[in-house]
Parts: structure tokens; C-alpha cells; sequence
């Protein structure tokens, strides 16, 4: 087993809105070994990018705040660290790819010119030097032309290509952490493909921890390595990928964001889901966590009961519900029980 | 786009999948002329749509609808949203405000939308509503053909699943056709009776659903298909990527549009474009590897 990289230690961070304290982070804990893909799963409005967020103390602010928890990244505690020392942190030893990359660029400079930065402020480069590595780390993103498109400007560039240029500003600096919040949902499945098999290249090459947020399953059993599935603020299954999808045992967790995620992953689940769309978000507001959507409850449910906010190690789930499913308007009985969520 | 032929029958789902810059919302802006095409016709029941005048085209306009990818965009932010639906009947004629608000409340209903909520401002509404508000304007005509370009895309995962559902039960409800705009494969196979893949401005391929899913003919489909990652981490995927991004539709490649990046290339590929070839299973591909 390889050394820990980085491990969160019972996170939490809250968000204060008019509304109310929103517990969007609610002790989560997990631990990233160093050169793995980690990957973090679940709905939109778990928690997720919250998560990646505050790893990098880049949350909302003053209304975000990380209220307890550790955060210790080669043996620092980044929790306690001031702005002035994040700064050091980030882009040079961590560093992220948004999920847009038209917003993540700036319009108004050249795409290099995000770069240079990057390696002038954190390697010590000169303009000419840090232009040059510029040019060589466009290509190693594999961008055609790359001396003529480090002047180019991010609208000049099609939605991959500037995704690619996120990856070679965020891997400037060789990191040991690469946090990709969802880095391939605004592209095309094709283009999709190149990015993901890009990072996963670049990864071996550079020897990276990658940290991948996403929401598509079919993604986390194609390049991760580990698997935390998040649900309402709190982890709720943690395990490597190949005993996660294990088609032969049944899930301990039924009713998290898998069947959401399955919904339209796999070969033809249309989940019947409540109609009720504030649920989530407003009982999160009141301090409870995940909601057994019960009522239907499914006969794997009644079996067993919900472990809820407790982790058990390896735990399994399967994925045999969609296997099953052959035709495409079926609608499978296991999943149709799944809860409601998303604040949307 | 250029010389491209469809059939979409009485009752049916057509998905119409393609790349980003495609074709795939001017063609469907096309066939209810939003957008004048600058050759080409449409048979409507037999009534060439583009032919007519606009003063003519009116009544048809009626009976197609389209419901927009972005629900953000689509809906007027300085009205509510009962004046939103409202309208659609104002100008097909109806002159009854009773009836009006009858309607309104019947439709808000049947997409899911509780009638108090009609007297809110769009910006009120979650992304899934104002979807719903959206295909409530779209369906409140009555209409028989409608055209849902990327309804689901600016949505997020677990809200998709309610929206295609309702979709779904309107279509068997209202006896509705679909041409079902969408880059995302896995919703095309939830929703669709036929698939046509697009590249560039061109159908490459027209299939039934499982049969384009099992069997893709046109080595674009098939790249298409295996760039979809399977949940599955026991199978090796066996996987061509694309090199490169689509060329520019302004100077699109000779002969077949594919043949720049296309792993099966032929030397005929790029002088001459592939005529329609069709199987026994309902398959109608553009491509030279099939036929003579």
C-alpha cells in the first residue's frame, strides 16, 4: 500500500444563508493514497465540490467556513493554515480543473498567459522560460500547434481543447494532488474519452493523485481506482471499484445517489422519483442527513437496515439492477424505491 | 447542414444524436422554420410546410412545438408564469378567459405544476420546473409533433429522470411525436423508437434503438458508442479515441465528412460521398464500407 497523500479527518463545513445553516459538508472523512485516482460520486448538491472546495480553502467566503475537521496533506494540518500559506499551496502542490472551462479562463488574456503565471509565481520561471514550458506543456496536453495557440485566446479554442489547457495550467508545477471537479460533463462523449484518457496518461507520467468528481458511474469504473459515494453532506459507502460494482453481492447502502447515477448510466432505468423537490436541501437545513425514502421500500431495504452516517470498511454494492434490465423502457423494481434529492 | 433526409412517423420518438456544432438544433429549428432553409422541403401530412407562407404556415404552427435546451433562457423573466402559458392560447384565437384559465390549470396539472404556483415569476421555479412550465407552454396547443431540443441537458442528473418520465407519459397521454434532440446517449436509448446520428451537418446512420445500440453500423456510430464508459471495471475497454476535434462545417472535408478522422478510411472516402445504404434490419447508413 502506498503512503496516505492526504487524509480528511471528519470535515465539516457550513455554508450560513438567510435561510438557514446549510451543513453542505457534515463530517466527512476519507484518505487519498499517493499516485491513486480517488473517485467522489453522488448527486448534484451532495456535497461534492463543497468537499474539493474546502480541501483548497476555496469556499464562499464569509459565509462558508470549515467548523471542524482536519485536512492533512503530506503532514499538514491545511485547516489551520492562513491565506498567505495557501497561496504557496495552491496551483504548486494542489491544484484543480473546473467542471467549465469557457468560465474557469479568463477571457481576456491568452491562453498561455495563465500558465506563465503559474510557473513564474510558484517555480521562479522568467517570462521567456516560463513561455517556453508553456509551449512544451501544451504539447505534452497533446494540443496541436501549440506555439501558435499559446497566443490564442480561450474563445478561439474549442470546449476540449481549453479543457486541456486547464490540465496543463493545473499540472504547471507538478503536484502531488490533481482535484478534477467534474472536468468532463459540459463535453461530448467523444471528447470526453480524449480528456479522460489524457489525465489518466498524464497521471502515470507525473505521478499524480487525482481526486475525480463525478456523477457518472460508468467514468469511476473506467479510471478510479477507490470509490466514496457521498450523499446529503456525509460519506456513505467507501470502497475500491472492483468490489463496488461486484454484480454478485447486494448493496448494505440502498437508496444512495447509485440509483441516481444509474439512472442514466446504464442500459434503461428511468428512476420514478418524488415530486417533491426541496426535501433534501430543506431537511439538511434542519441537521438531518440522508431521508429513507421508505413507503416502497424495496425487498433488499427490508432485509437489511440503512447503516446511516457510519462508514463500514469494504463495504459492497451491486450493480446487477441494471444488468438485468433488457429492454430499454423497463423500469427496475429495486431502484424504483430510491429517494428524492438534489437541491436544484 | 446540408441534404439531409428524414422520416419521423405518427406516434414515434426520433432521436437525433450528434457532436456539439453538429447540425442537430438547425435542422430542428428548420423543420419549424424558426430558421428559413435555403433548400429542401418538409412534408407535414403530406403539406410541404416550407413552401407556405408565413400567413399560411400560422395553423401549423400550432400543432408543432419546440421546447427549448435552456430553461433558464426560455422563459420571460417579467412575466408569470400563468400569462407565460397564457399566451399561446391568446394567439391561437381564444377568446374566453375563463376557458383560458381553465386550460392553463388543467395543463399545469398535467405536467405537474400545482396551480398556486402559476401566479409565481419564472425565477421563482427550480430548473426542472420552469422545464415543466416550458413543455407545459409547448403542449398546452395540443399540438402533434414536438421537438425537445436538449431538454434535459441543462438539468441535473437525478431531476433528467423526472423529466424524461414525464415526457414519456405525455407522449402516450396526448398521442404526441417526438423529434428528440440529444448529445447524450444513454437518454436517446431511455426515450427513442429510431435513433439518427448526425456528424457535421450530415445523417450518417438511421436505425431502431437496439438494433443502432447492439449493431452500429457507420464507423463513426461505433466510435460514438464505445466513447460511452460502461460501469463495469472487470472489462478491458477496447476503446478508439478520436484524435482531434470536428472540422469547421464552414469548410467541411470532401467526400464523406468523416473520412479525416475515421479509423476504416478507404481511398474513395474522400471523393465521393457514400449514398444510403440500407439492411433488412431497418438500418440506413451513409457510409462506403457498406453496399457496392
Amino acid at each position: 500500500m502506498k503512503p496516505v497523500l492526504l487524509q480528511v479527518e471528519n470535515l465539516k463545513t457550513y455554508i450560513t444563508t438567510h435561510r438557514g445553516v446549510v451543513r453542505a459538508v457534515d463530517g466527512v472523512s476519507f484518505e487519498i493514497f499517493e499516485e491513486e485516482t480517488l473517485g467522489l460520486v453522488g448527486e448534484s448538491g451532495c456535497g461534492k465540490s463543497m468537499t474539493a472546495l474546502s480541501i483548497l480553502k476555496l469556499y464562499p467566503k464569509p459565509q462558508g467556513k470549515i467548523v471542524e475537521g482536519k485536512i492533512v496533506f503530506e503532514g499538514e494540518d491545511l485547516v489551520r493554515k492562513d491565506e498567505e500559506e495557501m497561496l504557496k499551496i495552491r496551483g504548486k502542490r494542489i491544484s484543480m480543473i473546473f467542471q467549465e472551462p469557457m468560465t474557469s479562463l479568463d477571457p481576456v488574456f491568452p491562453v498561455g498567459e495563465g500558465i506563465v503565471e503559474v510557473l513564474m509565481l510558484h517555480q521562479g520561471l522568467s517570462r521567456s522560460e516560463a513561455q517556453r514550458e508553456a509551449v512544451r506543456l501544451l504539447r505534452m496536453v497533446r494540443i496541436p500547434e501549440p506555439e501558435r495557440r499559446v497566443h490564442q485566446y480561450p474563445h478561439q479554442l474549442s470546449g476540449g481543447m481549453r479543457q486541456r489547457v486547464m490540465i496543463a495550467q493545473a499540472l504547471a508545477c507538478r503536484p502531488k494532488l490533481l482535484i478534477a471537479d467534474e472536468p468532463t460533463t459540459a463535453l461530448d462523449v467523444t471528447v470526453q474519452a480524449q480528456i479522460l484518457e489524457l489525465i489518466r496518461t498524464l497521471k502515470k507520467e507525473t505521478k499524480t493523485a487525482v481526486l475525480l468528481i463525478t456523477h457518472d458511474l460508468g467514468v469511476v469504473a473506467e479510471y478510479c481506482e477507490r470509490v466514496a459515494v457521498m450523499y446529503a453532506g456525509k460519506i456513505v459507502e467507501k470502497a475500491d471499484v472492483l468490489s463496488l460494482f461486484c454484480p454478485t453481492s447486494p448493496p448494505l447502502y440502498p437508496g444512495t445517489p447509485w440509483g441516481f447515477c444509474l439512472a442514466l448510466t446504464g442500459k434503461g432505468l428511468v428512476l420514478r422519483l418524488s415530486r417533491d423537490r426541496c426535501q433534501t436541501s430543506l431537511l439538511r437545513l434542519q441537521g438531518a442527513g440522508f431521508i429513507p425514502v421508505a413507503g416502497n421500500a424495496c425487498p433488499v431495504a427490508a432485509k437489511r437496515s440503512p447503516v446511516f452516517g457510519k462508514l463500514r470498511k469494504g463495504t459492497r454494492l451491486h450493480a446487477t439492477a441494471y444488468r438485468d434490465t433488457e429492454s430499454p423502457k423497463a423500469v427496475s423494481p429495486f431502484w424504483r424505491m430510491v429517494g428524492r434529492a438534489g437541491n436544484g | 447542414m446540408s441534404g439531409v433526409s428524414l422520416s419521423i412517423f405518427r406516434g414515434e420518438t426520433l432521436g437525433l444524436v450528434g457532436e456539439t456544432g453538429c447540425g442537430k438544433s438547425t435542422l430542428a429549428r428548420c423543420i419549424l422554420r424558426l430558421i428559413e432553409p435555403t433548400e429542401g422541403s418538409a412534408l407535414f401530412e403530406g403539406v410541404d410546410i416550407f413552401s407556405l407562407s408565413l400567413r399560411d404556415f400560422q395553423p401549423y404552427r400550432r400543432r408543432m412545438q419546440i421546447v427549448f435546451q435552456d430553461p433558464f433562457a426560455a422563459l420571460n423573466p417579467r412575466k408569470t408564469v400563468f400569462s407565460i402559458l397564457e399566451e399561446p392560447l391568446i394567439i391561437h384565437g381564444e377568446r374566453n378567459p375563463r376557458i383560458r384559465r381553465e386550460r392553463v390549470e388543467m395543463m399545469a396539472l398535467q405536467v405537474g405544476l400545482e396551480p398556486k404556483l402559476l401566479r409565481n415569476y419564472p425565477h421563482e421555479f427550480s430548473g426542472g420546473q420552469r422545464q415543466r412550465v416550458c413543455i407545459a407552454r409547448a403542449l398546452i396547443l395540443e399540438p402533434d409533433f414536438v421537438v425537445c431540443d436538449e431538454p434535459v441537458s441543462a438539468l441535473d442528473v437525478s431531476v433528467r429522470a423526472q423529466i424524461l418520465n414525464l415526457l414519456c407519459e405525455l407522449q402516450e397521454k396526448m398521442h404526441l411525436t417526438y423529434l428528440f434532440i440529444t448529445h447524450d446517449l444513454s437518454v436517446v436509448r431511455h426515450i427513442s423508437h429510431r435513433v439518427a446520428v448526425m456528424y457535421l451537418g450530415r445523417i450518417v446512420e438511421v436505425a431502431p434503438t437496439e438494433e443502432l445500440f447492439t449493431n452500429p453500423l457507420h464507423p463513426y456510430t461505433q466510435v460514438l458508442l464505445a466513447s460511452i464508459p460502461v460501469p463495469d471495471p472487470a472489462r478491458q475497454p477496447t476503446r478508439v479515441i478520436l484524435e482531434g476535434d470536428p472540422p469547421s462545417p464552414i469548410h467541411p472535408p470532401s467526400g464523406c465528412r468523416f473520412h479525416t478522422r475515421c479509423p476504416k478510411r478507404m481511398e474513395v472516402c474522400a471523393l465521393r460521398s457514400p449514398e444510403a445504404f440500407c439492411t433488412p434490419q431497418g438500418h440506413m447508413v451513409f457510409c462506403h464500407l457498406y453496399g457496392v
